[in-house]
């Protein structure tokens, strides 16, 4: 079996920004087959524990310095703005696949 | 007429546990979110909110002691018991919560006809301020219509307030169209534009900033809020004359609390995804064609310049400050984690300097922490009502937060209410 995906999602506090989006993206990979990714929601501050680990960042909110790993901008799941939610999966799988 | 107001009173008997869930799911199906959805949202919300009561019981056994013991120690008057965002639970939970929600998007929705506001209340999440204000007006007088009004009254006043920062905002987080309407990030912003000019005119201060990179190296442990938890409990319980095996008790407590009570409420919140999905997309189409704001909530300021960095300055300054306030009630420890929220709504007016941003949080926690201490009678007969930490309540104990417990917009707009008072 491969090693599962990590995609983490992180916010100021890790309770509202990050689950909307953690939920919405996460339905939308299931629904194109990627079973093997696990999605795990976070506070930006804990964000150095998860580097080594994470196949792709979801910011939703700005991180403090660029960290060298893939990162997204999950913003548009906030604002319901259906193009840039497009974009950001289509960023996300091809980070996964 | 009579047998309805039988059921009503059967239903909310039936605690916000097993009432949300049922509330959740008629308003996402009144929302088209789904039956699927909506019955799952539901659910999620109850579990939540049972995940919170869970979390009140650590907080009241770990942390009413210990704040009575170094309160008596050092002779402080901090008798409230910091509850922090256990208010969730009075918000989504309280028999007003259909109410206010239906209330401020019919609200929102005249205002932006009529031009009294240009920010949509998308944020569905933020909605929870005004809830819990409604929900302090509720336990204040009595009246559930006087409590729905407040809290929609409460959201109304922050959309008009998010107005005018909305620019600065959203171009210092990079992102276009937004505004942040939730108190008490707006009141923090809007008053941070005074205070931010006194400050302009004060010789060697306005020119001095902090290394945000010398901070975060030196520092930045204790930005995470397990660590910083388990540190300040280990404090205080020294402070309060502890044994050893005590105080790393107490470490491990305040530790619990820090990463257990945001996780629970970020289970509502989940719960709360479909509907605001739909209320999002509902709005977007109605609004289409006219200079809007998307609300989002103020979790997306916290990424910004500087924020980080004042924060970790901030906890520990907050807690003394609490500690030498004259008058001032409340020890914020579990209220810590708001600080971060307070740093970020004053950050975009400071251009990101920390020190600014520092003392301008400073300046507005003296008031948030005098109107907690003025608000800690209704907030606990809140908690009172909704059934939460009866015992405790009965033997006298009152309840505190920063957050919403010690929000400014609440405490000035509590004033007319006081007027149809309770006894």
């Amino acid at each position: 079996m491969a090693d599962k995906k990590i995609i983490v999602f992180a916010c100021g506090a890790g309770i509202n920004t990050s689950t909307i989006a953690m939920e919405l993206i996460g339905a939308e990979l299931k629904n194109r087959g990627f079973t093997n990714v696990e999605l795990v929601r976070i506070n930006m501050a804990d964000i150095e524990r998860w580097l080594d680990r994470l196949s792709v960042l979801v910011e939703m909110t700005r991180s403090p310095r660029p960290y060298g790993v893939p990162t997204v901008k999950g913003f548009p799941f906030l604002t319901g703005d259906k193009e840039g939610q497009k974009q950001v999966i289509e960023q996300i799988v091809n980070y996964i696949s | 007429m009579e047998a309805i107001g039988k059921f009503f009173s059967w239903f909310i008997g039936l605690g916000p546990t097993v009432m949300m869930p049922i509330v959740v799911f008629i308003i996402g199906i009144a929302f088209r979110a789904g039956w699927q959805r909506a019955l799952r949202g539901g659910i999620t919300v109850g579990i939540g909110l049972a995940g919170l009561f869970l979390v009140v019981d650590v907080i009241v056994n770990a942390m009413k002691p210990a704040t009575e013991a170094l309160a008596a120690r050092l002779g402080l008057q901090l008798t409230l018991v910091d509850v922090n965002w256990t208010d969730c639970a009075v918000a989504w939970g309280w028999p007003g919560m259909a109410g206010v929600f239906v209330g401020i998007i019919i609200v929102n929705a005249i205002m932006i006809l009529l031009r009294l506001t240009k920010t949509m209340w998308t944020d569905v999440w933020s909605y929870w301020h005004g809830q819990t204000f409604g929900a302090f007006v509720w336990a204040l007088t009595g009246s559930l219509p006087l409590g729905i009004l407040a809290g929609v009254l409460f959201l109304a006043i922050n959309s008009i307030i998010a107005d005018p920062l909305a620019k600065t905002v959203a171009e210092f987080n990079g992102m276009p169209g937004i505004s942040v309407p939730c108190s008490p990030s707006s009141n923090f912003s809007l008053l941070s534009i005074p205070l931010n000019r006194i400050v302009d005119r004060i010789p060697v201060l306005k020119d001095i900033d902090a290394s945000p990179e010398a901070i975060r190296k030196r520092f930045g442990i204790f930005g995470e809020l397990s660590v910083l938890g388990a540190i300040l409990g280990m404090i205080i319980g020294l402070a309060a004359g502890y044994n050893l095996a005590k105080i790393l008790q107490l470490g491990m407590q305040v530790a619990v609390i820090m990463v257990l009570l945001p996780r629970m409420v970020g289970i509502i919140s989940e719960g709360l995804v479909p509907v605001t999905q739909s209320v999002i997309t509902f709005m977007r189409e109605r609004y289409k064609g006219r200079e809007v704001y998307v609300s989002v909530d103020c979790a997306v300021e916290l990424g910004g310049a500087g924020v980080m960095e004042s924060s970790i300055i901030l906890y520990p300054l907050t807690v003394l400050l609490a500690a030498i306030l004259p008058g001032n009630k409340l020890l914020p420890i579990a209220s810590l984690s708001e600080i971060p929220f307070y740093a970020g709504a004053v950050a975009p007016f400071t251009k990101g300097n920390i020190v600014r941003t520092v003392l301008i949080v400073l300046i507005l926690t003296v008031p948030v922490l005098y109107v907690a201490t003025a608000l800690a009678p209704v907030h606990t007969e809140a908690y009172r009502l909704m059934g939460m930490m009866t015992n405790e309540i009965a033997a006298g104990a009152q309840v505190a937060s920063v957050d919403m417990g010690g929000d400014l917009l609440a405490g000035i707009l509590i004033q007319p209410f006081r007027l149809f008072a309770q006894r």
